[in-house]
């Protein structure tokens, strides 16, 4: 082992088809086979280095919006009765201001960074479903243009970025805006959540053979946390959603307190997502941080273990303080009190990363470099917006604060300050890396004082005026209040503020285009003993990442990146070769790295490019209730999808395949623990905490939610049916898998398994259609339809996936060594057997509850 | 298609979580239906989920990552569990 | 608070300046010290008392003592109703109380949530349709104070604003049945 942590790399053995083992003649291989072609057909790229950038200059783009939408808001609110903006405009700017920084900006952002980096700091040639990738980006894309179209149009939504209830229902907001925002975010948050499986997968199953858990550096611990957190945060907003949106366009009154629904169902699965998602922003720009100040300190992270456990209690503390957003709704003070203390208790966590690098600063000598910069502007505001957050998780505080400018000035200075100052860190650390240019002008330090000084200006003050009794969101106050010359200061100060901001973009404009060449490893990290995989490669990096896959032995953010770069580019290490054409990486056991199987991964596509505009298609169709054209691109969706599914794996058995070193490898298709299995397994746990925050949803509108008595409830006998229906699915993937094994006919077996799914599908929808009491009646009824149009959903989905695993057996792709597609078919008929039943008994157990608060 | 050990990540803070539905759920839907002697009832849920975690925590071995990371998150959870809800139960239950 | 937020920020300052300006200054510092003194102990010695002072005050704050006046407030798309249902009074956007006596006013809203605050006589509690929640607080002295919805609720939000009357005690009746004639005279 030498010194660099790096197995000493053996000379290559000849694989099957042995195509360079000439540095430049590797490159241009890898380079045509990873490569998505010029001019329109890079709408076609699926690989991480690209979609990364693409994600995070959109991500740019919609910032910018923000800020010119905040300087909307800072002109109306600079004098008292400003007839700049009536509340009309007003209501629309600062809704959209605040769901385009929340959902269009920081959520993609940070996931264009993992998506560009993780990969690469992991020793690998990519994510594990590039095709997904790609359609996540044009999905948030169309979400957000959808968006930001609307405001032009004058139709943007305009209840605020939290859209509470009864205020966004139809009665108080007729129009298309609060539809727009439903449709528009979920639409983006599906994405977002096909990205956190994605990611999670991508970080325990992509990775260089070697790096064990404990070799993995410290941003792929953050990155797989985070992508974790969005996979349980996510879908109670989604489904908060999905539920408003039935109110709004079926009636159904989930939230309506006339009809027994409860308008606080709607704030607890908001904020039951929103707590999270702000942890789920801090936590990524931490992990730059974690990463980055080690290489200004020029030694390593200090409290490696420390941190990982503060990441666990991090994540798990931060779902069970979300009523601190719901102080002055009336709960009870023994639950006020559980949440006050709990959210006390996350500054333990925060405190203990804080710390550590402050340890790492003092025990190295840092240099004086442009992210050290914002690293400071970070651990100042950040550290003020963390004690404004300690202020108001105490509750007879937060009564006087609470929705006052004093709550928008803490989460200012938290988001700006735990967020966009760690990203312009890490723009600053990483820009080197993409454009392979490096700073030398002194603008950048100017934009950042303009900035930091613009920043404080606008909302230091601000916690003033919110003590001082001016509430959130009002477009104009009367001039009498004492607020006149608080918010004059603030409008200047984020006028400076925007000025900062724009400098900034053009210092990263002039050192990308005349920036000296920065080279292998910029930052010198192999010399200072922190270095990474992502500077073991030329600046800016070649598309398919790694020419050969290292060995790591020690830890992967100790290494000498200029070392192991030479090492790899020459294709010593494993995969330094092109076979079949194939986009190949390697698969690895989850903790200990070992090596596993070869991941082949699909190549350049516009599939998902037609999907996700099939998609948007759907969306408009329904704002613009054109609901033909709407089930017209649904089924469209459905069939690309299928078509996707069609040319996924390989069409035959193969032997082992060599990859370098000595060792050989199944490909991932005749491998039980591969990706696309770990794939669906994690999106069952989405949509797993879907299912939980309906449960959840159901037993609260029933025992807790005031309102009237609901009407007596039964179920039809077609219950029975359903639930029998939806155990064949999980009998008949068995007997298929069986057949499989032992060569039979599994054609039989997937009809069985496609018809039992067809009928419970069926069944659990004639439930809703003839139910006894129309579910528009009550919100006990509605939900008793949610519950089994979920099952329905379900259902029906398996029945797809049975579909599809049908047309791959004719298609040769299912053998008794490639049974994936029988694996995913068994695996989502327990689900939804498992979930159908659970939501019949609790749709028949319901109206025997006794209902609370009538 | 093991997953080695990561439940020691996880047990811990699960158990917490698994506290936190419970008070909640007893509170909730108690003060709905106009129970107010939730007090025993919650007492008991704060026992059993430390006794609980305590029997897990012994259960957890290993000097590898998951392991060390596991057993101080297990400690950390105990006291965040003792802390959270221990106070509350002396403060009023539905008002 | 904000004295020990000040002072907390220049801790975490304090070092990251030394480390930075002074390099090698803090050396001796163990890294438990950072980890477990910094991570650990300092949150535990700030949060503690805070904590303690907000679960006791907020304790204090709870009401159903039964020992306070009740009025009936609500709000609706732009205005406030309050109710005096011992004097049969109601009047829109002022309300009138007296001083020294614990008030207890019962919110509800007709349509959306509204929130009902007088910053300088209490903190604010949420006006919820279908619910009924409950604001306890004692006003001081007499005088006018000034009352905001703080609770988005639409177009006029900005506008929907209310007058809180405090009484001496001595005048408050005088001053409610004065009150319900005005309404009445003012009544299309």
């Amino acid at each position: 082992m030498s010194a660099d942590g790096i197995a000493a790399p053996m000379l290559d053995p000849v694989g099957t088809s042995p195509q360079a083992t000439d540095p430049i003649r590797l490159h241009k291989a890898l380079t045509r086979v990873w490569g998505a072609g010029p001019g329109l057909a890079r709408l076609s790229a699926v690989n991480h280095s690209t979609l990364g950038l693409r994600f995070m200059a959109t991500a740019a783009a919609f910032f910018a919006v923000g800020v010119a939408l905040a300087m909307l808001i800072r002109a109306q609110l600079a004098t008292p009765q400003s007839a700049f903006l009536g509340p009309e405009t007003y209501n629309q700017v600062f809704t959209l201001h605040g769901t385009i920084m929340m959902f269009l900006f920081a959520i993609p952002m940070l996931e264009g960074l993992a998506i560009y980096l993780i990969p690469k700091m992991l020793g690998a040639r990519d994510l594990a479903f590039p095709r997904l990738t790609a359609f996540g980006y044009w999905c948030f894309l169309f979400g957000g243009l959808i968006l930001i179209v609307s405001l032009l149009a004058g139709v943007a939504p305009e209840s605020g970025w939290f859209m509470y209830t009864p205020l966004s229902s139809r009665p108080y907001a007729p129009g298309m805006g609060a539809d727009v925002w439903l449709l528009g975010v979920t639409f983006v948050e599906i994405s977002a959540l096909t990205l956190a499986v994605e990611l999670t997968v991508s970080i325990l199953k992509l990775r260089a053979p070697g790096m064990s858990l404990d070799r993995m550096p410290i941003f792929a611990w953050y990155v797989l946390i985070t992508a974790v957190m969005m996979l349980v945060g996510f879908p109670p907003l989604i489904l908060g959603s999905v539920l408003l949106e039935l109110e709004r366009a079926l009636d159904l009154p989930f939230f309506n307190p006339t009809r027994g629904g409860d308008p606080l169902l709607w704030q607890h699965l908001f904020w039951m997502f929103g707590h999270p998602e702000v942890y789920i922003i801090f936590l990524p720009a931490a992990g730059a941080l974690s990463t980055l100040i080690p290489a200004m300190a020029g030694r390593p992270l200090i409290g490696y273990r420390a941190i990982v456990a503060a990441l666990v209690a991090m994540a798990f503390l931060s779902f069970g303080i979300w009523v601190h957003h719901m102080f002055t709704v009336g709960v009870p003070h023994l639950a006020l009190a559980v949440f006050s203390i709990g959210s006390a208790l996350v500054a333990v966590p925060t405190a203990i990363q804080v710390f550590a690098w402050l340890a790492t600063l003092a025990q190295g000598r840092p240099r004086l470099a442009m992210p050290l910069l914002y690293v400071f502007g970070f651990f100042a505001i950040f550290v003020i917006g963390g004690l404004t957050g300690v202020m108001l998780a105490m509750a007879p505080f937060n009564w006087q604060a609470h929705d006052t400018h004093f709550v928008v000035a803490h989460f200012h200075y938290v988001l700006v300050g735990g967020f966009v100052f760690p990203m312009l860190a890490a723009l600053y650390y990483w820009l080197p890396h993409v454009t392979g240019r490096v700073a030398v002008h002194s603008l950048g330090r100017t934009a950042f004082w303009t900035m930091f000084t613009g920043f404080n200006v606008t909302f230091l003050p601000m916690h003033l005026t919110g003590l001082l009794g001016m509430p959130r969101r009002v477009y104009t106050y009367v001039g009498h209040e004492g607020w006149t010359t608080l918010n004059t200061i603030s409008s200047i100060g984020g006028f400076v503020f925007a000025i900062g901001l724009a400098l900034i973009a053009v210092d990263v404009a002039l050192q990308a285009r005349f920036g000296r060449r920065g080279g292998v490893d910029p930052w010198e990290t192999g010399a200072r003993g922190v270095g990474t995989l992502d500077w073991a490669m030329p600046t800016p990096p070649p598309i398919y990442g790694f020419a050969a896959l290292p060995q790591i032995g020690g830890r992967a953010d100790r290494l000498d990146p200029r070392a192991v770069g030479r090492a790899l580019a020459a294709g010593r290490g494993y995969l330094g070769f092109v076979r079949n054409g194939w986009q190949e990486t390697l698969g690895v056991a989850m903790a200990t790295g070992a090596p596993e199987q070869v991941v082949i991964l699909p190549r350049a596509t516009f599939l998902p490019l037609w999907t996700a505009l099939t998609l948007a298609v759907a969306v408009l169709s329904v704002l613009g209730g054109a609901y033909w054209l709407a089930l017209a691109a649904a089924v469209g969706v459905v069939g690309l999808m299928l078509l996707a599914a069609q040319r996924a794996g390989l069409e035959v058995d193969h032997p082992l395949l060599p990859v370098g070193q000595g060792l050989s490898l199944p490909p991932h298709t005749q491998v039980d623990g591969s990706p696309p299995w770990w794939g669906l397994v994690f999106t069952l746990v989405a949509d797993g905490a879907l299912f939980a925050s309906l449960i959840f949803g159901a037993l609260y509108l029933r025992l807790i939610a005031p309102g009237p008595a609901a009407p007596e409830l039964g179920l039809p006998a077609l219950g029975w049916l359903a639930a029998a229906a939806a155990l064949v699915g999980p009998l008949a993937t068995r007997g298929a898998l069986a057949a499989n094994a032992a060569g039979q006919w599994r054609g039989p077996w997937l009809g069985a398994g496609l018809l039992g799914a067809l009928v419970a599908a069926g069944a659990f929808a004639a439930m809703i259609a003839t139910a006894e009491v129309d579910p528009r009646a009550h919100a006990t009824a509605a939900v008793q339809a949610a519950l089994v149009g979920y099952g329905a959903l379900h259902a029906g989905i398996g029945a797809l996936m049975l579909l599809s695993a049908g047309l791959r057996v004719r298609g040769g792709y299912v053998s008794a060594a490639r049974r994936l597609d029988l694996l995913l078919c068994r695996l989502w008929s327990d689900y939804a057997a498992v979930t159908g039943l659970l939501a019949l008994g609790l749709a028949l157990a319901l109206p025997l509850l006794p209902q609370g608060g009538a | 298609m093991k997953t080695p050990g990561f439940w020691r990540l996880t047990a811990g803070f699960g158990v917490w979580a698994s506290a936190l539905i419970w008070f909640y759920a007893i509170n909730g839907v108690g003060c709905a239906m106009g129970w107010d002697a939730q007090r025993p009832a919650l007492t008991l849920a704060l026992v059993a989920h430390l006794c609980i975690l305590g029997w897990l925590a012994a259960r957890m071995h290993g000097d590898d990552l998951l392991g060390s990371v596991g057993v101080w998150c297990a400690r950390a959870a105990f006291a965040a569990i003792a802390l959270t809800f221990a106070p509350a139960l002396a403060l009023s239950v539905c008002r | 608070m904000v004295a020990g937020s000040a002072v907390l920020t220049a801790v975490v300052l304090t070092p990251f300046a030394l480390a930075v300006l002074r390099p090698g200054s803090l050396q001796g510092v163990s890294t438990r010290t950072w980890i477990v003194g910094g991570g650990l102990v300092l949150p535990a010695l700030v949060l503690t008392p805070l904590l303690g002072w907000a679960l006791v005050a907020g304790e204090r704050m709870q009401p159903g003592r039964g020992d306070a006046l009740r009025i009936e407030a609500t709000g609706e798309q732009w205005r406030w109703i309050f109710r005096h249902p011992d004097a049969g009074v109601e009047t829109q956007d002022v309300l009138h109380m007296p001083a020294g006596r614990p008030v207890e006013i019962a919110l509800t809203s007709r349509d959306v949530i509204h929130s009902f605050w007088v910053p300088r006589l209490a903190g604010k509690l949420d006006a919820i349709p279908g619910r009924t929640t409950v604001l306890r607080f004692v006003a001081d002295a007499p005088g006018t104070y000034e009352g905001v919805c703080a609770e988005f609720c639409g177009l006029d939000h900005a506008h929907m604003r209310f007058n809180v009357v405090v009484h001496a005690p001595q005048d408050y009746a005088a001053a409610l049945a004065q009150a319900a004639k005005g309404l009445a005279k003012d009544a299309p």
